[in-house]
């Protein structure tokens, strides 16, 4: 985990003082709404439907137990004694009173944490893989790449008034866990024959009203140019990116209008340049960020433990945890865990401030002081040793985070949706609830086996239904609330040697709400209907059949 | 007229006026030997004309809209001893990047200065991005809009202002 300097503290008490302003002068009537509310949004700020909802900053998911006590803390003192996980590696208080903002600030900034860029037109959060550092199939390790963009995308003077937001999500494995292929940039850290470090520089993915899956314009860009590329894109967007219409101002949309091989031109016309001056990195710089990163401390552990084997054997229930929410580490006797938020009852990426206080207790005891948040909306332990998985998962089941749905049709993600969010047209929760009740029984989630269901309230996509094996998106169509269904859409997928993300295809007219329960389960019929193996998912089988015989039968029954 | 200000403080309290006037279309407004700001497309037609009209005890200067390519003027930049760019609306970012090439990439050292919506609370890193002069929307208290330059007091990156000799700026009246 990243310690602060000195430096990098006095930048965000600055912030806080700047925004503490701000506030300040709005209420007053010194800073109008409207400008106020660019402003605010850097900051993490939105104001919502009930209230003000704030958007703290996990940089690419990484958190100590002393920073998720402050996340039970601030719940309780400022908010309702809750919070939410995102699907960016975020978390996200729904009820706080603008005024007091700025003391939250304060206080998140006391254990290294802040809000800047979590909103707005700007760089936003640089998300990554949640395994990263313990994955088995790592190549590289993006944390230390993931901060030093960090450090260099916080208040960037050049880049803080962009077209429209600009997200970057960074992979160093095989498998991409990090969706590089739907951000505006994605980073692949890979090595060459020569075992020197780079990145494949993928643009202009990107999902909302217009999903599109990114291309890579570099296929090796050496590390020491990471940073003066990344500003030869940004530059490149942000003086031709349209600003006239907000639905077409993402860089998608204008590596799509010029073509990526215009787009990579300009951006190669940039680079060199700039390349090779005062953004090129130097080694130097590497080493006193990753000095600044502390490490996990492994003992030299056998690969198995006689006692967890045997307890797995004995205890089904724990041994299907183990199959889908335990996940194998690159160092001997050594597990990451993931702990499922997809309760029934509960909205996904829900907490309470007792169960942040709980889950950092357990955290301190069994994975060093340290967890990570993952897309998905639930929570990693990555360096549990395996001699005490057992007693985790005690803890856990007792805590009703142990549930094992990590890639079924149980996991679902969703937004917040229509019940929180201005922008959406539907709910998401109550259809996510839904779902997860009838899909209860996890004898049936396992037979259906790996299925992921993302579910989002409007076209802004927060809850990456495209990408979904089974996406749901809320519409409104004359003003009441209705669902299009897609289905084999994929985060990442193999397609020969490399990995390649797949938007799911519409199957038909949308869903009143109380239908949709009834078509997901009409899809998972039809799949298991069709499957010719036990390991042939869902996603694999509408890739070898097409949408047709999923269609036929949905509209049948719905009709 | 918009107060300007530079880190020092307002850059024409004496006079009220910095002395440049911009041309909008008549010529018989602007004097012989006077400080004139052009348009891009007056600046690239006309450049020839409009330096003999000013002489030796005037100037030029030009005002880039967002979407002007700076490089257009890249090769006249000694002819120039003030650039203005045009922030419509502060939302729209453009004016960083040109100002960060024009600093950057072409070296311009003259008056880099921020018109249109220009606010307090983007001096900070208008002036990181190579700004050295500020043409304050109407509204703008000068005191916080000075207070601006040090909201912060280091930063992470680069930016086009080191470019900028900090010694060369006029101190305030």
């Amino acid at each position: 985990m990243y310690q602060y300097t000195a430096f990098d503290q006095r930048i965000v008490d600055e912030r806080v003082a700047q925004f503490r302003d701000q506030t300040e002068r709005h209420l007053a009537g010194e800073l109008s709404a409207d400008d106020f509310k660019v402003l605010r949004l850097q900051n993490g700020l939105y104001i919502q439907k009930h209230a003000p909802m704030l958007r703290v900053a996990i940089p690419y998911g990484l958190v100590n137990t002393k920073q998720v006590r402050m996340f039970a803390h601030i719940a309780r003192k400022y908010d309702r004694d809750y919070a939410h996980f995102s699907t960016r590696q975020n978390i996200q208080f729904n009820w706080p009173e603008l005024s007091r903002v700025p003391d939250i600030l304060a206080d998140l900034a006391t254990v290294q944490m802040h809000a800047i860029q979590t909103s707005g037109n700007c760089i936003r959060n640089t998300t990554t893989d949640q395994f990263a550092g313990v994955a088995p199939d790592e190549v590289v390790n993006p944390l230390v790449w993931a901060e030093i963009i960090r450090q260099w995308s916080t208040i960037h003077p050049e880049f803080a008034y962009l077209p429209r937001k600009f997200k970057i999500a960074i992979s160093g494995s095989t498998k991409d866990r990090a969706a590089t292929l739907v951000h505006d940039i994605g980073l692949v850290a890979l090595k060459n024959d020569a075992g020197q470090i780079g990145f494949r520089v993928i643009v202009g993915g990107g999902l909302g009203r217009t999903p599109i899956v990114g291309t890579a314009i570099r296929e090796f860009l050496p590390w020491q140019h990471l940073i003066t590329y990344l500003e030869a894109v940004l530059r490149v967007y942000n003086r031709l990116g349209r600003r006239d219409n907000k639905y077409k101002a993402r860089i998608k949309i204008l590596v799509k209008e010029s073509t990526p091989a215009q787009f990579a031109e300009w951006v190669e016309a940039e680079f060199e340049a700039t390349k090779n001056g005062p953004t090129l990195l130097s080694q130097h710089e590497i080493d006193v960020v990753s000095a600044r990163f502390t490490q996990p401390v492994y003992k030299s552990l056998p690969s198995d433990d006689a006692a967890t084997v045997t307890f797995a054997a004995s205890n089904s229930e724990f041994a299907r945890w183990q199959r889908r929410n335990v996940h194998a580490h690159r160092v001997s006797g050594y597990a990451a865990v993931t702990l499922s938020l997809k309760r029934i009852g509960v909205p996904p990426g829900d907490i309470t401030a007792d169960e942040l206080d709980r889950v950092a207790a357990l955290a301190d005891q069994f994975n060093q002081g340290e967890l990570r948040v993952t897309h998905e909306q639930n929570l990693v332990f990555t360096d549990v040793e395996v001699s005490a998985l057992p007693e985790l998962w005690r803890e856990l089941k007792a805590l009703g985070m142990a549930t094992p749905n990590i890639g079924l049709i149980g996991n679902i993600i969703a937004c917040p949706g229509g019940d929180f969010c201005d922008l959406a047209n539907a709910v998401s929760i109550p259809v996510a609830a839904a779902i997860h009740e009838r899909f209860e029984s996890l004898d049936y989630q396992f037979d259906i086996g790996e299925l992921d269901l993302n579910i989002s309230g409007c076209i802004n996509a927060c809850g990456h239904h495209h990408v979904g094996h089974i996406g749901i998106l809320g519409v409104d169509k004359h003003e009441e609330e209705w669902y299009q269904i897609t289905i084999g859409g994929a985060q990442t997928i193999a397609q020969g040697g490399t990995q390649t993300a797949k938007i799911g295809k519409i199957i038909g007219p949308s869903f009143a709400r109380a239908q949709v329960t009834d078509v997901i389960e009409n899809l998972i019929t039809t799949y298991l209907s069709l499957r010719e193996r036990d390991d042939e998912r869902f996603v694999d089988v509408v890739a070898r059949t097409g949408i047709e015989p999923f269609k036929e039968r949905v509209y049948a029954e719905a009709n | 007229m918009p107060k300007l200000i530079n880190r020092y403080g307002v850059v024409d309290a004496k006079t009220g006026t910095d002395g440049w006037i911009e041309y909008t279309g008549d010529a018989n407004a602007i004097p012989a030997g006077a400080k004139v700001l052009l348009p891009l497309t007056e600046f690239r037609e006309f450049s020839g004309t409009w330096q003999k009209h000013v002489g030796t005890n005037g100037a030029l200067g030009v005002k880039l809209s967002p979407a002007d390519d700076p490089a257009l003027i890249a090769h006249d930049l000694e002819k120039l001893a003030l650039i203005a760019i045009e922030f419509p609306a502060f939302t729209d970012g453009r004016g960083y990047s040109t100002a960060t090439l024009l600093r950057e990439r072409y070296r311009f050292i003259g008056e880099l200065r921020a018109v249109g919506d220009v606010q307090r609370d983007q001096i900070f890193l208008m002036s990181r991005a190579g700004f050295t002069t500020f043409a304050l929307r109407d509204d703008q208290s000068v005191e916080k809009s000075l207070a601006a330059f040090n909201d912060f007091s280091s930063y992470y990156q680069h930016a086009a202002d080191r470019f900028v000799d900090r010694s060369a700026l006029p101190l305030a009246a």
